[in-house]
């Protein structure tokens, strides 16, 4: 909505609002994870088309997507990094695409590796200018990270975890009565905190740095949410289970394993930290 | 509730900004003659009805220029205790009203008050006392010569341990079931909005301190260990932020659940997080945060009042979960289906 040009917008908005095109998104790469801007995919234009060679990974359900928004190098001679990268919206039914998938430690499948070896995807699918993607990457990975700190979210695993405390009969333990108040007044400061930050935003804005802020707490407080569970579970958070076994959503120790990526996708903690220290404080 | 401060409020707490940075000793009697300390008594009496939610922007001041006046025990709690009874006091315009101690200690019984109130916030400054009864009852008091020993907080405010039995009362009316805890989750917040201010001025003093000071040829702020130190601070702080905003938003309304859960996940963060991120500020200084000449030491001092008076962190960390233990047996949905 932002930077797509009319025809892309009259072309897959819809699709997107109705679930019945779903996208994933090709940022990260063998090379490229906090360093996104050292990315070696390449486009070489050639006439209508893009020749788009190269390797994403942990590229979140592209086994189920059907169009990739991808970051490419179209020049490679630019003079920093961050120039002349470009974004192509990647039809994955193309030939010379493949999605394999990674299993990560919980045991389920989250991610991908996406090969694209001379994919021809059409020159009207450059979103923005060309050499200007890293803008559009910018803007994305800011409301990324609003989307990661989740707040709807942990709210309501939180409540799941309280009723999990009372079937444990934990809610008067006084060590885990302690852990669930830390956790609930840290949870409020960020409730409030992602209020008063997003609503002093104009609408449409950019969220700049307040979006790593926001990141920072909002994954900790989800792995602690996980971790709470897990703890209370008892023996049983001991017994793997696979995905397809598994009653509920990866709650409790499968969720304290996926978890772990919470502070590392988007946006790792330390470059949370950075990007505060850089553009909040000046440092 | 309000994220950016009413007209009203700026204008109070621009007021206040002006005098603590103008006026040369005497803060209180400064703002005493600007009318500034009757904010928030009713309007039949005098003020300005201010809750305390209206008052946050100005106790945001107090603690940035680290005032030693009794703003919170004699400007703040007494008017705002007295609104919430809603009932007419005698004519008490030249009186100075002041503190409100932790009554655990407090007995009362037909012959008088006994027990011992220790560290009574502002009861060094004031000549009566507005005391809450654990029955409800708010009561004005007179102090004999023994009953007031006075002595300094850490951050250089007055306080003064009150012996209740020389106490005289002058004047009681109801404050009804619960006012015992509504007064002193509204001074938690109070002296908490207080080191909010000074939790800023902290902050501010520690970025630039990086920023400026050199080691190693270069400023510290060029190191990544410290750089991720000072953004803990900056963000444990705007946190902090807003868990006073809802807690005084909450002790100005009448939804009690609410105002204990956001009063005890305040005092919580600020008995755990804050205060570690005042400590880090030392540690960021180096030598110089340990030297009392230098203004760093007077706002962790003043971080340290709030976080020990009016409940401790484990205090309300315990009543916090009690809180959650309770509503998660029974969830709100099911208490109106039984009321």
């Amino acid at each position: 909505m932002r930077f797509g040009n009319a025809a892309q917008q009259e072309r897959f908005l819809l699709g997107i609002l109705s679930g019945e095109e779903y996208w994933c998104q090709g940022f990260s790469e063998p090379g490229a994870g906090s360093d996104l801007a050292a990315l070696r995919t390449t486009a070489v234009r050639q006439g209508d088309t893009f020749i788009v060679n190269g390797q994403k990974t942990w590229t979140t359900t592209a086994q189920h997507a059907d169009y990739m928004f991808t970051l490419v190098r179209t020049d490679p001679d630019a003079g920093k990094p961050q120039q002349g990268i470009s974004m192509l919206l990647i039809d994955l039914t193309l030939p010379g695409v493949e999605v394999r998938p990674i299993r990560t430690i919980d045991g389920d499948h989250h991610v991908n590796e996406v090969f694209l070896d001379n994919v021809e995807v059409p020159a009207d699918l450059l979103v923005h200018e060309e050499n200007r993607g890293w803008d559009v990457a910018k803007f994305l990975l800011g409301n990324e990270r609003v989307s990661i700190a989740n707040v709807g979210q942990s709210k309501a695993e939180i409540r799941l975890l309280k009723q999990l405390l009372a079937t444990h009969d934990l809610l008067d333990d006084p060590i885990m009565a302690m852990k669930l108040a830390d956790l609930e007044a840290d949870f409020l400061a960020q409730e409030v905190t992602n209020l008063r930050m997003l609503s002093a935003l104009a609408p449409g804005a950019d969220v700049g740095p307040l979006a790593s802020l926001l990141k920072l707490r909002g994954s900790e407080i989800q792995q602690r949410i996980q971790e709470l569970a897990m703890e209370a579970t008892g023996p049983a958070a001991a017994v793997w289970a696979d995905a397809s076994e598994r009653d509920s959503d990866g709650y409790g120790t499968h969720g304290w394993l996926f978890s772990r990526a919470f502070t590392i996708f988007g946006g790792s903690s330390e470059v949370m930290k950075n990007i505060v220290a850089k553009q909040s404080l000046g440092l | 509730m309000n994220f950016t401060p009413t007209e009203d409020q700026r204008m109070i707490a621009d007021s206040f900004a002006g005098v603590l940075q103008n006026a040369p000793s005497d803060h209180w009697a400064a703002l005493k003659a600007l009318g500034l300390t009757q904010a928030t008594w009713p309007e039949a009496a005098g003020g300005a009805d201010m809750t305390l939610a209206d008052m946050v922007p100005a106790l945001i001041e107090t603690g940035r220029a680290a005032s030693a006046a009794p703003v919170i025990a004699c400007g703040i709690l007494p008017g705002l205790a007295m609104g919430r009874t809603g009932a007419h006091l005698p004519d008490m315009a030249d009186v100075q009203i002041c503190g409100v101690a932790d009554v655990t200690g407090l007995r009362g019984s037909a012959g008088g008050l006994s027990g011992s109130l220790p560290v009574v916030p502002g009861a060094d400054a004031g000549d009566h006392f507005l005391l809450c009864l654990p029955d409800g009852y708010l009561g004005i008091f007179t102090a004999e010569k023994d009953a007031v020993q006075p002595c300094q907080l850490l951050d250089g405010r007055g306080a003064a341990h009150v012996q209740p039995a020389q106490l005289s009362k002058l004047h009681a009316v109801q404050g009804g079931h619960g006012m015992t805890d509504w007064l002193q989750d509204t001074a938690a917040t109070a002296f908490a909005a207080d080191a909010l201010g000074a939790m800023f001025a902290l902050r501010d003093m520690t970025l630039d301190y990086l920023k400026q000071r050199k080691q190693f040829g270069k400023p510290l702020g060029a190191f990544q260990a410290l750089q991720h130190a000072m953004v803990d601070i900056h963000h444990e702080t705007e946190h902090f932020h807003s868990l006073v905003l809802l807690a005084a938003f909450a002790c100005s309304g009448e939804d009690d659940a609410l105002r204990m859960r956001a009063v005890s996940a305040m005092k919580r963060f600020l008995g755990t997080r804050i205060r570690k991120a005042a400590a880090s500020a030392i540690q960021l200084h180096g030598g110089i945060g340990m030297t009392e000449e230098y203004p760093l030491g007077r706002y962790v001092k003043r971080v340290l009042v709030a976080d020990m008076l009016m409940g401790s962190a484990d205090f309300h960390g315990k009543r916090l979960g009690r809180l959650i233990a309770d509503e998660t047996r029974t969830p709100p949905l099911q208490k109106e289906t039984a009321a």
